[in-house]
Formats: C-alpha cells, sequence, structure tokens
C-alpha cells in the first residue's frame, strides 16, 4: 500500500483499517488453532504415553501398570521425559503457528507518520494561496 | 492502560505511552534472569508425587515415594496431572508476584485482560 494522493485519504484509511482488521482475524484464528494443537509423546518402550496442548497444558496421561516394576525413581524419570517431551512438541507447533501469523501481520505498510501530515499542510497551504 | 496505571504527570502527555513502552521492555529484560529461576512445586492428592515445574509451566521433576508404587496406574497418571495443575498455579503466582514487583505499576493480569479485550473488539 502506497501512500495515497490527498483525493484518495479516506480509501486509503478504508482500506488500511480493512487489512488491520484481517491481521487481527489472523491473530485470533491463530490463536484458537494454538488451543487445538494436541501433540502426543511417548517411552521408548510404549509404556507411558502423555499428551500436551498448544498452550503447554498436559491433558492426559496414561501409564501401563507394567511401568510401575522399573521401580519409583526411574519411572518418575521416564515420566517426566514423556511430559517435557509432549510440551517440547506442542510449543514446536503452536510456534509455527504464532510465526505465520506474525509474517502475516508484519505485510501490514507502515503507518502514516509526521511527513505525511507536513506534506498535506504543505499542500492544503499551496492551494490556498496559488 | 495494558496493565498500567498512568503517572499522574503523564496524563497529556503524548510521548508517555512510548516512553513507559521502552521502559516496560527494559524492566521485562532485567526480570528474565529471575522469571527462569522459578519453580512452581505441587502434590498429588495421596502427596505421594510431587512435581516442580518452571515459570512457563514446563515440567522438570516428577518424583514418587515408595508408597505412591501402591497406587494403581491410572490413579497414579491422575496424580501426576493433578500434582503438575498445583505446580503450574504455584509458578503463575510467583511469576506474577515478581513480575508486580519488578515493574512498578504493571499488573500482568489486567495486561493480558485489556489485551484479550481489544483483539476481540477490532476483528
Amino acid at each position: 500500500m502506497r501512500p495515497p494522493a490527498p483525493e484518495d485519504d479516506a480509501e486509503f484509511l478504508a482500506r488500511y483499517v480493512e487489512r488491520s482488521q484481517e491481521i487481527i482475524r489472523g491473530i485470533r484464528a491463530a490463536q484458537v488453532a494454538i488451543g487445538q494443537v494436541e501433540s502426543r509423546a511417548e517411552s521408548r518402550d510404549g509404556l507411558v504415553e502423555a499428551a500436551a496442548d498448544g498452550h503447554g497444558r498436559l491433558t492426559r496421561l496414561r501409564i501401563d501398570p507394567r511401568a510401575l516394576r522399573q521401580g519409583e525413581r526411574a519411572l518418575g524419570g521416564q515420566v517426566a521425559a514423556v511430559l517435557r517431551a509432549a510440551q517440547e512438541e506442542a510449543a514446536r507447533q503452536a510456534q509455527e503457528i504464532a510465526d505465520e501469523a506474525s509474517e502475516r501481520a508484519g505485510a501490514l505498510p507502515e503507518p502514516l507518520d509526521e511527513t505525511f501530515v507536513r506534506d498535506r499542510v504543505e499542500q492544503a497551504a499551496h492551494d490556498l494561496l496559488s | 492502560m495494558y496493565g498500567f496505571d498512568p503517572a499522574p504527570g503523564d496524563v497529556g502527555d503524548p510521548d508517555a505511552p512510548a516512553r513507559q513502552g521502552e521502559q516496560l521492555v527494559a524492566q521485562l529484560e532485567a526480570a528474565q534472569d529471575d522469571l527462569a529461576k522459578i519453580v512452581g512445586t505441587g502434590k498429588g492428592p495421596s502427596k505421594h508425587v510431587a512435581v516442580s515445574v518452571d515459570h512457563e509451566g514446563r515440567v522438570l521433576d516428577v518424583t514418587f515415594d515408595a508408597r505412591a508404587m501402591r497406587l494403581t496406574s491410572r490413579d497414579l497418571a491422575d496424580e501426576v496431572l493433578a500434582a503438575i495443575g498445583e505446580a503450574v498455579t504455584d509458578a503463575e503466582r510467583q511469576t506474577i508476584e515478581m513480575l508486580r514487583e519488578a515493574i512498578p505499576g504493571y499488573d500482568p493480569v489486567a495486561a493480558r485482560a485489556e489485551l484479550e479485550r481489544a483483539l476481540a473488539g477490532w476483528a
């Protein structure tokens, strides 16, 4: 989007607002998509399995009765590792969604700054005085 | 705005929000080290399962005592999830307290609520 000519100010502003709204809708869609992420992880022997959502919240943990045979210390380490793996994978997926949304947000043109106002004032003075 | 109460002298000052933003970024960067040290802890209802998490809720450690191994595997899994919930709540509480202390006038809970409202009102 190029800075507008004076006669196109209203249309430029309308398009700018419309694109901003599209971007905000994109951010909200990304929030929903992150909420729907479900990432699973399991131990190498398949006896411990966990799932996490896109916010890193752990939503499920399954421990097979056979996993208890390894004793409390080893089981604690195994459960922690599987929970972390589920969270890390969920974080990776959520980051991917957030990066895509940020990329789209970066497409918004720079806001009009003081040079735009100065140009308009100079233009108005020129029109009045010419 | 966004979790801040403007200082009395800032009302009507057009540069105040930008200045406040820069200050917030600097204070947040300074707070990073303290945030990284936060450890939330929680226990399952039986008290035989303990979990610790970092300030983002990532699991650091899961500890079972010998009695925990007498639980069924399903109950044990439920105990772990309950302990995580408690640990995450503890880490969130510490994070909010830390940010409130590190950044005077900033309320992270109010900031998030305002951001959510702004997003909802725009699209």
